[in-house]
């Protein structure tokens, strides 16, 4: 009997194919992960017309006047990433709902008025309102949440928000005077929303 | 037994007649969010006092040209936010059907006699209106599935007829268009005159 000799490469095959046995499911969304917390936090503002439409303001305001409102981009992200882990510290401030509400009127004005602002009172404005989202974002974590992984997330959605409204704000006022208009009736369109839900506040219905 | 050919056949008449009476199926409820936008969204243009009366600030914009054609769709969703939060607040407010006719009535016959008054003039009763439009709009906001969904909706409404009214103004640069747009004014009017006429009982 003869015998023939095994070439490398078959053996090399012959020790790995068992290998493979081993293997674990490979999952293609990491939502069935730890890391599905990070898109929690990205999915909770993303999903709540309370924080997207005052976001979309602060857009709006910097895309008027981005030379002065770029400083919002830096402001907004660090105040939410506070505001996030404030929640976790002292979860029990019932006035930040006022304070969110607050900011549809306040925005939504300075964007219809298209008032100049100084940059400085753009940054502190964005600042403050980063810090009263980011606590009501942050209060939608519980117990089983890692807030390492869903504050990144509300800050990320946040800041790509935000970015993109003022980007396209100002390429497109800048290309088209009318667009200015559009943007600040939309301003006014935020007021009005804001004015309204004012109504619906406890302090009047006792 | 045997079952008679015109029994059976009326019995077949019946059960058609039957499926006549079914109501129909809504695969969607309308609840939540979607609801509330859809209730907001619909409220001013299923309302044609409501309706009319917002296209005709757009074409009284239009006539008026710079700066009222902005002006005045920006000044009314703020005004009108005023009105709308006296109505969910609950404060009542007098005649508030007079005022949305009449609203129709003098805003299209503005528009049919290419009224011009000066800006302030011409701003103040816009605004003026405003407040009963949004009172009316803001009555049914703390009934809504979803109130802000609601606000976001009507409010959307209310921009998109102005602007509705402000591109159909823009045929005022043509002197065919200038007389369309008159005559779409005629018939705002001619509509709240209806609804002023309905508010007094004087028509169904």
């Amino acid at each position: 009997m003869t015998t023939r000799p095994i070439s490398r490469s078959a053996a090399l095959g012959g020790l790995c194919a068992p290998i493979l046995l081993y293997s674990g499911a490979a999952n293609a969304h990491l939502v069935n992960t730890r890391f599905g917390n990070f898109y929690d936090g990205m999915l909770h503002p993303l999903t709540a017309l309370e924080h997207m439409i005052p976001w979309l303001a602060i857009g709006l305001l910097i895309g008027l006047q981005p030379r002065a409102g770029r400083w919002m981009l830096l402001t907004f992200p660090i105040g939410l990433a506070l505001g996030t882990i404030l929640a976790m510290l002292a979860p029990g401030l019932g006035f930040v709902t006022a304070i969110n509400l607050g900011s549809f009127i306040l925005l939504g004005a300075f964007v219809a008025l298209a008032a100049p602002l100084p940059p400085a009172v753009l940054g502190a404005l964005a600042l403050a309102l980063g810090i009263s989202h980011g606590y009501s974002n942050g209060l939608a974590m519980n117990a089983a949440t890692n807030p390492w992984l869903f504050t990144p997330g509300a800050v990320t959605v946040g800041y790509l928000v935000v970015l993109m409204a003022a980007a396209a704000t100002a390429a497109v006022s800048r290309k088209w005077s009318a667009a200015r208009i559009v943007v600040r009736a939309a301003g006014s369109w935020i007021f009005a929303i804001g004015v309204l839900m004012l109504g619906t506040s406890p302090i009047w219905h006792g | 037994m045997l079952i008679k050919p015109q029994s059976s056949l009326a019995a077949a008449t019946a059960a058609a007649l039957t499926l006549l009476a079914a109501g129909p199926a809504f695969a969607h409820t309308e609840t939540g969010v979607a609801g509330g936008f859809t209730s907001g969204f619909l409220h001013p243009i299923f309302g044609l006092d409501h309706l009319v009366a917002m296209v005709a600030v757009g074409l009284w914009g239009a006539q008026l040209g710079r700066p009222a054609i902005y002006v005045l769709p920006i000044a009314f969703p703020a005004v009108m936010a005023f009105g709308g939060f006296l109505g969910v607040v609950g404060v009542p407010l007098p005649l508030v059907e007079v005022g949305v006719a009449a609203s129709a009535i003098i805003l299209g016959l503005s528009v049919a006699f290419v009224m011009k008054p000066s800006l302030t003039v011409a701003g103040l009763i816009v605004a003026a209106f405003a407040i009963f439009h949004g009172h009316a709009h803001g009555m049914e906001l703390p009934d809504a599935a979803n109130p802000l969904a609601y606000g976001v909706g009507f409010v959307l409404a209310t921009g998109l007829l102005h602007l509705t009214g402000i591109l159909i103004g823009l045929l005022v640069a043509f002197p065919a268009g200038a007389r369309a747009v008159r005559a779409c004014g005629a018939v705002i009017a001619a509509i709240g005159f209806y609804f002023l006429a309905a508010s007094a009982g004087l028509v169904a």
